[in-house]
């Protein structure tokens, strides 16, 4: 049989906030969240509920009630850390927990009671232990998610015990509210004249169900165990972090290198096990007289080798100041993806890959990964904009890029560059750019572009103009043909 | 003793092979070549096609002139190309001795205003014998003395079916030349320059 044990925490944000010293909490305090476009109390602590605050209240109401009061909005984010942190501490009570947002912790304790002498004596050892955390907890078991929930939160005591197989026995004095229904539900029930649970099970579950429709009597029936309700129980997400501290600050380079080898040993290991790789990774390196400083590096590809990060570790950990020594280091691993090993072909294809990841690697961690692009295809017909830059670490090769079917430059000058007429023409005869001149030979053209106009930017119809100088240089002229005054641009150069 | 000289490791020269431009007319691998004048891009998209991994070309940030795909997919698939936006000589210079270290990029091409110097261009070079890959340096401007294997010098020409004319202007192993050069074209199948020596051509 299952037993669960529910651990309500039912002050967890006010606690939060007075653990971490916040003075506030002396005084009358409450937190407040934003509910029907109003600031409302979720929480107030004894001094404010003394003076007449109540959970519900907007913030003007409980400020004219109670003067005195200090708010401060709810932080779901952190309260939820709190929580998975809680998880964790969980861990030494039982090996099955789950986590019920926003404030309870639901264990599976079939099996572990008699380690602490009994379910009653357990769930003091818990609640005792919270206690010592400056957290308030009350405590539910029962054979039902939900029952051992319901008398967590509306049990006469702090601790309330269903014995095994009597779950509806020991709810009969609990209001309906234990159900867990909507409110409009529970309204609904308590016009009716059904208060608590025991009045709700005299009732045959098809009029109930006919009256106020399915929801309530499937969460009775949960409720009392003749329905499942499972349990999802929370794995914690696994951490790829490995820390050291030493009894004695280190300063030399070559020190500072034999740790992080260590560190990364252990993370490497754990990602290995798991078929992981990191595409970031971060050091922090603690001084004895500057605090925190944190490093990091990335990678192209997901790296599992210590030897690389090493590799990469080595500039930022050379300009690195220590004049008094460090003493405390953690390595972490980012953006953890799984790792694709693939077979290196008969002909070393794959190491080439690999070779080129590590090229994009060094550098971008020395210049930003936004220096190091390769070229994507795009479909567009304007010349600048058939392409795209896309960063090399983030981005796949296109494998198969056959060559253009038009005639296009090497080069392209961005923005256009206007040259100076020295005989007009169509295309100009002769002309002077980046000071010199230069006297037509040939030309090819002229090859139209219209302007994308669902694009921001030049949307004015262009011209464009092959030509071979004399001189010897081939470039890529280009006018605007609606222009009142004919200019001319070279926009390319095929050299 | 005459004939007994022991080669350590150190000074071992390793040989890695020529790239094929054209019949008789080959580049170094593992070699630090520099190129110089208008048509330097297309000297080195033309050894570039020659190789078959990545390429990366380093230039700088703000460069006026950006390469463009559907122009370069006439010497090599676009895709190959990996570039690498610096900010100064010391980044690039840099960025081509990293990237020539590893042993992923067959040929790694970087552009600069001034030649590399002989310090400079023998980091350069021992980068690239490390690996064996081809080291091309674009020289925009003034060429330095230098520890470079070849010197190119490649202007356009006003001539349409050979439309550059590339020179050797120092080579160490005493190879001279000029030649009237038609650029590869993938479109009709060609992956190699087509090379005509006009010192033989004007012999003709």
């Amino acid at each position: 049989m299952r037993r669960t044990l529910c651990l309500w925490l039912p002050h967890l944000p006010l606690e939060r906030l007075a653990r971490k010293g916040d003075l506030r909490t002396d005084g009358p305090f409450a937190i407040i969240a934003e509910e029907k476009s109003a600031w409302r109390i979720t929480h107030a602590n004894r001094q404010a509920a003394e003076s007449g605050v109540s959970p519900g209240q907007s913030l003007p109401d409980a400020r004219a009630i109670c003067p005195a009061l200090l708010s401060e909005p709810a932080d779901p984010v952190r309260e939820r850390g709190m929580l998975v942190t809680l998880r964790r501490w969980a861990d030494k009570l039982s090996p099955a927990i789950a986590i019920d947002e926003p404030d309870c912790l639901l264990l599976d304790i079939a099996g572990v009671t008699h380690l602490f002498g009994g379910e009653a004596e357990m769930a003091c050892h818990a609640m005792e232990a919270l206690f010592d955390l400056g957290l308030t907890a009350r405590a539910g078991i029962a054979d039902t998610r939900r029952a051992a929930q319901a008398l967590a939160k509306y049990g006469r005591g702090p601790l309330e015990i269903a014995e095994e197989g009597l779950t509806i026995t020991a709810l009969r004095d609990l209001p309906v509210d234990a159900l867990a229904c909507p409110v409009s539900l529970i309204g609904d029930l308590k016009r009716a004249g059904l208060k608590t649970i025991g009045q709700l099970t005299e009732i045959r579950s098809a009029d109930l169900s006919r009256r106020f429709g399915l929801e309530v009597s499937a969460a009775r029936a949960a409720l009392s165990g003749h329905e499942p309700d499972p349990v999802s129980l929370s794995n914690l997400a696994p951490t790829y972090a490995a820390r050291m501290t030493l009894p004695e600050p280190i300063g030399l380079v070559s020190d500072l290198r034999a740790v992080l080898e260590r560190l990364a040993e252990q993370v490497c290991k754990r990602l290995k096990d798991q078929s992981c790789g990191a595409r970031r990774f971060g050091l922090t390196v603690r001084c004895v007289d500057t605090g925190d400083h944190h490093l990091h590096v990335g990678f192209a590809r997901p790296c599992v080798e210590v030897h690389h990060i090493l590799h990469q570790f080595h500039h930022p950990l050379d300009q690195l100041k220590i004049s008094f020594g460090a003493d405390w280091f953690r390595l972490w691993a980012e953006q953890v993806e799984p790792l694709c090993p693939r077979q290196m072909g008969l002909d070393y294809a794959g190491a080439e890959t690999d070779g080129l990841s590590q090229i994009i690697t060094t550098i971008g961690n020395r210049l930003g990964f936004d220096r190091v692009h390769r070229f994507l295809p795009r479909d567009a017909h304007v010349p600048e904009r058939t392409f795209a830059c896309a960063e090399a670490a983030t981005s796949e090769p296109v494998e198969d890029w056959g060559p253009s079917s038009a005639l296009r430059p090497i080069s392209l000058c961005d923005p256009v560059q206007p040259v100076s007429l020295i005989e007009a023409g169509r295309p100009p005869l002769r002309f002077s750019w980046r000071g010199q001149e230069f006297t037509t030979h040939l030309a090819k053209g002229p090859e139209r572009f219209t302007g994308e106009w669902w694009v921001a930017g030049e949307t004015r119809t262009r011209d464009y103009w092959w030509i071979q100088t004399e001189e010897g240089l081939r470039l890529w002229l280009m006018t605007y043909p609606a222009a009142p005054e004919v200019r001319w641009y070279v926009a390319g150069v095929f050299a | 003793m005459v004939g007994m000289v022991q080669i350590s490791d150190e000074i071992r020269l390793v040989s890695h092979g020529f790239l094929s431009l054209s019949e008789g007319v080959s580049l170094a691998k593992g070699k630090l070549h520099e190129v110089q004048g208008r048509s330097a891009k297309s000297f080195a998209l033309s050894v570039a096609a020659r190789t078959s991994g990545p390429v990366i070309w380093i230039s700088g940030k703000y460069s006026s002139d950006r390469l463009l795909p559907a122009g370069l997919s006439a010497f090599l698939n676009p895709g190959r190309v990996i570039l690498v936006s610096v900010l100064d000589r010391q980044e690039a210079l840099w960025s081509a001795e990293q990237a020539l270290r590893s042993p992923g990029a067959d040929c790694v091409v970087v552009e600069l205003s001034e030649g590399p110097d002989l310090r400079e261009s023998r980091r350069l070079q021992i980068a690239a014998e490390e690996t064996g890959g081809v080291a091309l340096a674009l020289i925009a401007r003034r060429a330095q003395t230098s520890a470079a294997h070849t010197r190119w010098s490649c202007e356009p020409a006003c001539d349409v079916a050979r439309p550059s004319r590339w020179g050797l202007s120092k080579s160490k192993n005493g190879q001279q030349g000029r030649w009237a050069v038609a650029y590869p074209d993938r479109r009709r199948g060609e992956h190699a320059p087509d090379l005509v020596p006009l010192a033989a051509a004007s012999a003709a």
